[in-house]
């Protein structure tokens, strides 16, 4: 899987499970969290769909806003 | 059945310090705190130190010139600081309260307005804060009349002679204790005065109802100690009780939601609030591998509180976790509100929280909830889930427009009156008198209904928006979209609408744009207006919805019909 798959597969997620508008613009380098497009609350579930989805672990202080 | 004797200890105190003062020489090893660290260290805190850390805070507030009767603003993390600069105003008979931490996209500077304001229009004379703060504050409050006071120059070192140090002013129990600031993030925030006396009668009661027993319970929270749930579940009624208390700060458990439950694991806890929010958080985002090996049976309340309460996210919850031991019945709920310290139900002990299933149609007519039988289709069917029953002495009536009692079922405003209810909105008289009435019934503005002594509650405050725990009132956004030349002034309508999903509200947001023609500009405008409604109000708009001229439904007197606005979003866009 290269990078622009990861990404695509990231904001597919982001769009339809955390958005709910999968038709919504999400820029490869928008802020997501400051930008107000997500809340804090959807960082630890982006954490466990990234887990779970590329098979990585992530330390628990590389998660931070 | 209420424990008696903890409801009478209520009686034994005349300032919720006291107890602090008094564990700390009969009991001055035993563990008062624990505060789990976003580094993973902690910080563990005896009776005795929570004790002399306060003295020290008391001291020095005095040597800055604080008197009793001073208003006294905390703005810090969670951290010990916060606990001592909490309880070391109370000492000296000041009156402390906890302005909310700013979260981490919240504009300074408008947050710093906001201290501001408060300061000028309150009279406060300190404001206590973190050094990285202390700067910017003191050049901004210069001149108010206000100290800024850095925990830094606070030696919390415990003295020998602290340990002999009782009170240090001569103090009423009917004096205030300290002040709750309702949320409200623009505009001068309401001061919730609660006394001594109603303070501790609250504490009692609900630790009474609870069983709370100090040797066997340990509470465990991530909840702000500026929301009223979290500074009783965290301070006031555990310290009052000798009860162990577990704590992390909200912004170290949103990003790992595991540790709560590796805390009660740990420490075996055994009650625990939150917002429903977190219940479908906790469900979503906590792996299998961190659940690994855990035994949750010593969990055996667990509050829901503090916004709507969604029968399916108790579900979520117990699906998730009921195969690590989390009992059933502890999936427990209550009620409640700052005018009244925190609680006014809650659910009884060792009963999972009832749930009614009623016709949605009638319901909305907002008269009766209807149970709903076979012939009901299902989508024409809700369910509620029970706030409880009331707390001991605190009588809650549901009544009509006129003021008559309700019977079982009829939708009325939830009043309540109690010997724990607030003395007033802090300066504001005013307030104050438009929510009581003569005979001292408490006008929560909540609807609700009673079905077998259970309390439902079915809306709160009008127009009301709760996200994440978070209260936000409709007009403090369409503001934010008036201040933008791209939409046009006055032509924002803002309101929440359920997220299941979510366990909580969305906000939406339907806005008039000025340029009908400028298609192109749109993905900005929008852009535009979630970053700046995070960096004001440090919440997330749900969905936007930019709209041409005469979208927006406004009554004759040019007041916004937010429900007319709410269905006329759900039908245009809800079914894309």
């Amino acid at each position: 899987m290269d990078r622009s798959e990861v990404a695509e597969k990231l904001k597919t997620y982001i769009k339809t499970e955390l958005l709910n508008n999968p038709d919504y613009a999400l820029g490869d380098d928008e802020p997501l969290i400051s930008g107000g497009l997500l809340n804090s609350f959807a960082l630890a579930q982006i954490g466990v769909f990234v887990e779970e989805e590329f098979d990585v672990y992530i330390p628990d202080d590389e998660l931070s806003v | 059945m209420v424990n008696e004797q903890t409801l009478a200890q209520a009686k034994d105190y005349t300032t919720i310090v006291q107890p602090i003062i008094e564990r700390a020489r009969t009991d001055p090893q035993r563990v008062s705190l624990v505060i789990l660290q976003g580094d993973g260290s902690r910080t563990t805190v005896t009776a005795a130190e929570l004790h002399a850390g306060s003295v020290a805070y008391a001291l020095a507030l005095q040597a800055y010139g604080i008197h009793q009767g001073d208003h006294v603003v905390l703005v810090m993390g969670h951290d010990l600081p916060l606990f001592y600069s909490f309880l070391g105003p109370m000492y000296i008979g000041a009156v402390p309260s906890i302005f909310p931490y700013p979260t981490p996209n919240l504009d300074l500077t408008l947050y710093f307005e906001r201290v501001q304001q408060l300061v000028t229009h309150y009279g406060v004379r300190a404001v206590i804060t973190e050094p990285r703060y202390l700067d910017q504050l003191a050049s901004l409050l210069a001149g108010t009349g206000c100290q800024v006071i850095s925990t830094d120059s606070i030696d919390a070192t415990p003295q020998p002679e602290y340990a002999e140090t009782g009170l240090l002013a001569e103090i009423d129990e009917h004096d205030l204790a300290f002040i709750q600031h309702t949320s409200g993030t623009t505009g001068v925030p309401k001061g919730v005065g609660l006394s001594h006396r109603a303070v501790l009668n609250h504490v009692f009661a609900c630790a009474a109802f609870l069983h709370l027993d100090p040797e066997e319970d340990v509470c465990v929270s991530w909840l702000p100690l500026y929301h009223d749930m979290g500074l009783t579940g965290t301070i006031l009624m555990v310290f009052a009780t000798g009860t162990l208390s577990v704590t992390m700060s909200p912004f170290t458990w949103v990003r790992r939601p595991k540790l709560l439950f590796e805390a009660i694991n740990e420490f075996r806890g055994s009650l625990s609030w939150m917002p429903n929010f977190a219940y479908n958080l906790s469900a979503k985002a906590v792996r299998d591998s961190d659940l690994e090996g855990m035994d949750l049976s010593c969990w055996r309340y667990l509050l829901n509180g503090s916004e709507p309460l969604l029968h399916t996210s108790h579900e979520a919850f117990i699906k998730r976790f009921g195969p690590y031991g989390f009992p059933n019945e502890s999936l427990n709920s209550g009620y409640g509100l700052a005018e009244n310290l925190v609680a006014v139900t809650l659910c009884p002990l060792y009963e999972r929280a009832p749930e009614d299933t009623v016709v949605k149609s009638v319901l909305q007519e907002g008269e009766h909830a209807v149970p709903a039988d076979e012939t009901t289709p299902a989508e024409d069917t809700t369910t509620l889930v029970s706030s409880g029953v009331p707390i001991p002495n605190c009588e809650v009536r549901i009544v009509d427009e006129q003021g008559n009692d309700q019977p079982d079922r009829a939708i009325g405003e939830i009043i309540i009156r109690s010997d724990t209810l607030f003395e007033g909105y802090y300066e504001r008289p005013d307030l104050t008198a438009e929510v009581f009435d003569e005979d001292g019934w408490f006008y929560t503005g909540d609807l609700g209904y009673f079905v077998e002594g259970h309390l439902y509650v079915i809306g709160r405050e009008k127009d009301l928006i709760i996200v994440g725990g978070k209260n936000i009132y409709p007009h403090e956004l369409e503001i934010i979209a008036d201040s933008m030349r791209t939409l046009k002034p006055g032509r924002s309508v803002a309101f929440g609408v359920d997220d299941t999903a979510m366990g909580t509200e969305q906000i939406v947001m339907v806005c008039e744009v000025t340029d009908p023609e400028a298609v192109d500009a749109l993905p900005e405008i929008e852009r535009e207006l979630r970053r700046r409604v995070t960096q004001a109000l440090g919440v997330t708009i749900g969905d936007v919805r930019l709209v041409n001229d005469r979208w927006v439904i406004k009554t004759p007197s040019g007041k916004f019909a937010r429900n007319d606005n709410r269905r006329k979003y759900f039908a245009e866009f809800a079914a894309e």
